[in-house]
Formats: structure tokens, sequence, C-alpha cells
């Protein structure tokens, strides 16, 4: 695809047409979308950056993460946990929100209310995959392996690898679980993070780049000479 | 590590400038390149290494159009260089990132590329941000010509002479690149899939070898045009003048955020700068030939301050500085300084805090550090950062404890008001239309809504504020759950905590704030050189001027 100079049609990335309808992404560029279209869904900047990190983490592992992101931003927000020894629920009775869950996972690790008691149960989440990369990093900061399941769906999150299993198909792409997370776990054959990027579909990233979208500023022409576009540039 | 640079590190911690002295606007708008700088970091491994070179392909017309592959062999992997030459007319020749074509575009494919994979190259370098490249490139980049002096070049040596040397260093460059990326942009190999290799642990090598390289392909093609105009009576270009060229680099506002973005990086980098100063101050005395290394660099730096010009009022304010400090040091150094006393160069150092501007300092720093190469070349291994390690929040920190850092981290920050319009005339923004990055005037210009998190001294100021109303003993996890608006702002709070030059102790979005600060600032770590702002926000420099190129590495001293 060629652009042309000054293209009133465009706006945003040039986002490749391809014979197929599969791009390979970066894992950077899978976390630079995810969070940029979690802050143009209206997240605050920090969560959003659990969004892209989150997204980079589960592409490293082998998941959809772009698709799950792009779900989660579509669908209403959940809401943050309410949090108690033992067991964490929305304050409403809706869906908790598995980002602010696992940010609040990741930061109640080590007090009283968080999984380094031991168990911990999180009522009904949404797109509950989204919460392991913050097992991951809770097993990590811990030294300790994290083990999560909810129906269908088991893993341990270990500080030096991951093991995952679904015992029922598609479980990983549960819409809605209860989760469970246990300080503990037998580590299995472990997996190892990889470092190669994913093929997204390009509809899932049109839609992500247009949330992205909303993070920027149509620029004026003050800006434009500003940033030299009305200088010489041969010399 | 041996017992005594255990003694001497401990002894350095004292030594160190304050991030409050060395973090501000002023002072990184007058940073100079030192031997720390990333491009000096990748000649001296490629040198140290025994690297080789070679130029496999060449394959470019009498009009410089086609393509060109450069080797760059390490011990253990092989980086090629494509080069794709195009054939473009002068009124489509910008240097500005809205640009769409180019007279070279680059990647910087990771080990000897195949037939198939120029082809796959070709199909897409060209067309940079609007085409794609895979795991298999590290980076992706174009350039244009100088069109003043790339001419000249080449009708001199088409007629068998050489250019005129004035001219070269009036540019100081055949061609400029507009933009190098890397880290897995457009598709590129992203950052996790090379760190661990020690040619590219540090920071932005494979960004240094793209340009290193260029530069070696901007003197042959100036040369191939020559030959292919003059046949056998062109001439080849002089080496000495050779060496007078770089590769020029116009880059704007999209560099700046980056430091605010990276902070722990940021630290890294400036910490491993303090730490080489501080170990030079540390030494007991001023050895015979670390002097004459001091006096050669300090010759050099005369030479480099004459050459430098800009037109801008604000630089050639600097230059003016520049030039007045190293002749005044010029001076001591002959006459004054005792360098036989003990802890001569702690001596020096304190008479230049004294008696130079901020300029002179700076230019010091990199002038001492330069011959002690022993002493302190280790540093760069410790200018990389794993950033995963600092991104979790330690949610059990007690509010008093964040409460505590901030007053000491952000004591500027806390004490400004920023109801007053001027402490908050600008904000940062992504442009829709370029996605580069941008700089409005809040209370003129739309979209402040939209604005980056660049405001920090305002952010924690808020936050500071907000924390009043918490339990000192409280986690900041419950302070989190509640004001999720902060998780920002607390993550570089316990970042800054433990990288004590991770924040800039500025205002990022008063009235006075100058861009080009923290773009000097970047690109001297760079290695950059000729800093030339254009205007308040956007620069030319130049890479690699007075470098070796790769069929002199070995024989240089580096």
């Amino acid at each position: 695809m060629r652009i042309e100079p000054h293209d009133p049609t465009r706006a945003g990335p040039p986002v490749p047409t391809a014979a197929s309808d599969e791009i390979m992404f970066s894992i950077s560029e899978i976390q630079a979308v995810c969070l940029k279209a979690a802050r143009g869904s209206g997240l605050p900047w920090g969560l959003a950056e659990e969004v892209g990190a989150g997204a980079a983490w589960l592409t490293a592992a082998g998941f959809p993460g772009p698709e799950l992101v792009l779900q989660l931003l579509q669908a209403p927000p959940g809401e943050p946990p309410t949090v108690g020894p033992g067991k964490w629920r929305a304050a409403q009775g809706e869906l908790l929100c598995p980002i602010k869950a696992g940010a609040a996972l990741s930061d109640f690790a080590a007090l009283p209310e968080g999984i380094g008691a031991g168990k911990l149960t999180m009522l009904e989440v949404a797109f509950p995959l989204l919460v392991l990369p913050f097992a991951a990093l809770v097993a990590r900061g811990m030294q300790r392996p994290v083990r999560v399941h909810w129906h269908g769906f088991d893993a341990v999150l270990a500080p030096d690898g991951y093991w995952i299993s679904a015992s029922v198909q598609g479980a990983e792409l549960a819409q809605q679980a209860t989760v469970v997370l246990v300080c503990e776990g037998t580590i299995h054959s472990l997996a190892q993070l990889g470092c190669s990027g994913r093929r997204v579909p390009l509809d899932v990233w049109r839609r992500l780049d247009d949330l992205a979208m909303l993070t920027t500023v149509p620029a004026t022409a003050r800006s434009h000479v500003d940033a030299g576009a009305a200088a010489s540039d041969n010399d | 590590m041996s017992t005594s640079v255990h003694t001497r590190v401990a002894d350095t911690t004292l030594l160190r400038r304050s991030p409050a002295e060395v973090m501000r606007l002023t002072r990184m708008g007058c940073s100079h390149p030192t031997r720390l700088s990333f491009l000096r970091c990748l000649l001296r491994r490629m040198q140290d290494e025994h690297w080789r070179f070679d130029r496999p392909v060449w394959n470019l017309d009498h009009k410089g159009v086609g393509h060109a592959v450069y080797r760059a062999i390490g011990p253990v992997r092989t980086y090629s260089l494509v080069a794709f030459g195009h054939d473009l007319p002068d009124e489509q020749r910008s240097d500005r990132v809205i640009a769409t074509a180019w007279d070279a575009t680059f990647a910087l494919f990771d080990g000897t590329r195949a037939p198939s994979d120029v082809s796959r190259l070709a199909a897409n370098v060209p067309l940079q941000e609007a085409g794609r490249i895979t795991a298999s490139e590290l980076t992706l980049s174009r350039a244009n010509q100088s069109v003043r002096v790339f001419s000249h070049v080449v009708d001199s040596l088409a007629q068998g002479r050489q250019p005129n040397q004035r001219e070269l260093d009036s540019v100081g460059y055949l061609m400029r690149t507009t933009a190098v990326y890397g880290s897995g942009k457009f598709g590129a190999a992203d950052r996790a899939r090379i760190c661990e290799r020690p040619e590219l642990r540090a920071p932005f090598q494979a960004e240094m070898l793209t340009v290193w390289l260029i530069r070696a392909f901007t003197v042959d093609l100036v040369e191939h045009l020559a030959q292919a105009r003059g046949g056998t009576t062109a001439a080849k270009l002089d080496r000495s003048l050779r060496r007078r060229l770089g590769v020029g680099n116009a880059t704007g506002l999209g560099m700046a955020p980056f430091l605010i973005r990276h902070p722990a990086l940021l630290n890294n980098w400036v910490m491993a700068r303090e730490e080489a100063l501080a170990r030079v101050r540390a030494l007991p005395g001023a050895g015979r030939r670390e002097c004459a290394h001091f006096e050669a660099a300090l010759e050099r730096a005369r030479e480099n301050a004459a050459l430098w010009s800009s037109a801008h009022p604000i630089q050639v304010a600097k230059l003016h500085s520049l030039r007045a400090d190293l002749a005044r040091l010029s001076g001591y150094i002959a006459d004054g300084w005792d360098r036989r006393a003990a802890n001569a160069w702690d001596a020096l150092w304190r008479w230049a805090n004294v008696q130079l501007s901020t300029e002179g300092q700076e230019q010091l720093l990199a002038l001492v550090i330069e011959p002690h190469g022993a002493l302190v070349d280790d540093l760069a291994e410790s200018m990389h950062v794993d950033e995963d390690a600092s991104f979790t929040i330690d949610g059990s920190m007690a509010v008093g404890t964040i409460r505590n850092c901030m007053a000491e981290i952000y004591d500027t920050p806390l004490r400004l008001d920023y109801a007053q319009p001027e402490n908050t005339a600008r904000f940062w923004y992504v442009s829709e239309d370029k996605l580069e990055p941008r700089l409005g005037e809040r209370f003129e210009e739309a979209g402040a809504e939209r604005e980056q998190p660049l405001d920090i001294g305002r952010q924690a100021q808020s936050l500071h504020e907000a924390l009043k109303h918490w339990d000192v003993h409280a986690p900041i996890a419950a302070f989190l759950l509640a004001h999720p608006e902060f998780r920002y702002m607390i993550r570089r709070v316990q970042i800054a905590r433990t990288h004590p030059y991770a924040e800039i102790r500025d205002n990022l979005i008063s009235a006075d704030m100058l861009p080009i600060d923290l773009l000097r600032c970047k690109l001297a770590f760079f290695g950059a050189t000729r800093f030339d702002p254009r205007s308040d926000r956007w620069v030319r420099i130049s890479l690699f001027q007075g470098a070796p190129f790769p069929d002199e590495l070995a024989d240089s001293v580096e």
C-alpha cells in the first residue's frame, strides 16, 4: 500500500492490506495498540499499561491477546473487586473486570486480603484469561508458583515458566468464570514465554486501532509549523 | 570483580552528583557525548571482538538505483544492512516524518540475507511505515541526500578532483537519516528476542550499527556515481576527508517523550555517566599517559567546537559559552592545574564547577572520562534495563513511605502553583494524522483532554494531595483500589525511589520548557555531535563524524 502525501482520507497508522486477512504483528506492536486502545476506551493510564503488558504476556504464551483485549474493551466495563480475605467479588453484583481484579491481585499479593495468605476466590470474572498475566507477575514477585483454575481450565504460573491445561475445549476463552487462585502448585514441565509476535485478524486490529486513535488529537497547522514542516530541508 | 574495584565503587557513591543537580533541563540541554555513548560502545565492541565487514552485493545503476548489502560479521552472529537506492526528484526530498519518498531506504537483517529475503524487503522497505518487515529484521530506516554536498562531492570526484573541505565541513554528511526504527516497529524483531545477545544488550546497538553501515554506503554511493559519470578519470574520496563525514539526522519531538516514558532506563544511562565521573574524581592522582590523552581530547573538543555551527539563537549562545569555556580550560590546564597534586582530577572538576558554565562543565565531564577507559568502560554493561522488573507495583508499601519519598523526588513540582496558567501552558499529545508526539498550547489549542501523561510534576502534586487524606500506615494497594487514576504515578514513584536519576526535576508542561533540552540529552547518549536546533523543537545532528569506517576499524584507536 502506498500512502500519498497528505492523504486526507487517512488517519492513524497505515494498516497494511494483504492477500490474507491476518497480519503478523510484533509483541511490542500488540502491547502498544492494546495500551492505547484501553486508554482510548477510558481506562486510566496506569491500568491501560496493565492491559498492554497483559496482551504482550498472553501473546508470548501463544494466546490471542489482542482478540481478548478487544472483547474486553467492547463489553460493558467490569467492576473493581471488593476485597476480603479469601473471597473477592464485584461490589454491585456485576462482573469483575479482569484488569482491575488482576491489578489488585498483584497489589494485594503480600497483604492479608491477597493470595499470599493461601487461597483466593474471585467470583464471576469477565474474560478470566486476562487475569493470568497478573498471576504470573505475582509468581515472579513472590518467587512461588500460583495455580489458577476455573471450570475446565487449569494453569500453574511459576517464577520461571508456566503450565496450562484446558479439559473443556475453549475453556481458556470463557466469557466469564469464577476463578480460584492458590499459592501453590505442582510444577509440571514448564513452558517458556515465546518472543515471536502473532498473526492477528485485520478486523480485530482495525477495531483496536480505532480505539487507540481516541488517544490522538487532530494536528493543527500551527503544530505542523512548530514541528518543522515550514522549514527547508535541502542543504 | 577485584577488591580494589569494590573499594572504589563504595567511595564513588558520595562523589556522584545529586539528581537535583543533574536531572534539570538546563543541564540536560548541555549534554555532550562521552565514551559511554551508545555508538562508542558499538565501535569498541566490534573492534575488541575483531568483527569483519564486507559488501557482498553492489547492484546499483548509473543513477544509484538498485540495492547493496553490507555485512557485519561478529564472533557468533552476522548482521546485514540491505540498502535500496532510489531516484528521488528534488522536489520530493523532505526530512520530515511526513515524507513518503526517500533517496535511500534500509533494513538491518538478522543474519546473512538470502535472495528471497531481498525480494521481500524490496517490496516493503522502500515503503517504510506503509510496508511490513519481519522478526528477521532488526531495524527499518531511510535517508536523504544533502543536496549541496552530495552533488558537489559527486561532481568533484567525477572530474578527478577532491571536494572542497570547507564545503564538506559546512554540512558534515552526505546523507541524513530521518528515522531509524527498531524494537518491533512495523513487524521487526522484538527487543526481547535479541536483548540477551551481548552485542545488542546495550541500548540502541542495532540502530547504531544500521547508521554506521549507512555511512559506508553513502561514501560508496558517491564514488559509484562519480565513476559512472567520470569513468577512468574519476577519483576516490580522500580518506582523511571521508573521516570528516558522518551521517546526518533530523529529529524532532518524537524523541522527547521517550526519556519520560522510560524512567528506569533513563536512570541507568545517567547513573553510568555519573558513576564514571565519580570514579575519575576518586582517583588518587592523574597519570602521565591519561593527562596526555586528556589534552589530546581537549584539543579535539576545541576543533569540534570551532566547526560546530548553528543559526539558532539558543544554540549560538551555548556555543559561545562552550568556546569560551574551552579556551579558559586550556589556559588552566597549561598554567594553573597541578596535575601532580593528590586527587588532581577531582581538583580540576571542582575548579570547573566554579569557573565554567554548564556547557563547559558537561564537556569537561566527557573529557575527563575519555582517557579512563579501563576504569569506566565496564559501565556500558549497566546501561540497559529490564523494564518488566520495575513494572510491578509493591502494593504493601505504606502510604507514608510513598509520601516521604515523593517529598524528596518531587520537591520542586510539589511547591509549584499549577493554577498559574504559565505552569500548565503546554500539553503533550500524539497527532492523529502522523502519530507523532507534539506539544500543544493548552489555552489556545483544542485536544488537551487527550493529553499524554508527561505532566509528571502536576500528577505528582495531585497524588500527593490525594494521599494526605489517607492513613500513613495504609497499604498503597488499598489506595489504588479506590484511586486507579493514580496507578501510573504510583508506579513512577516506586521506580524513582530505587532509581535516583529516573525523574526530570522540572515542569514539562510549563510555558518556558524547551523540548530541545530533552533531545540534546538523549542524542548525547546516542553519541551525536554538532547538535543544531532548527527551532525549539527539532534539530539536526551528526552521527559517527570522525569515527573509523568499516575498513579502518581494526587499525583505529577507539
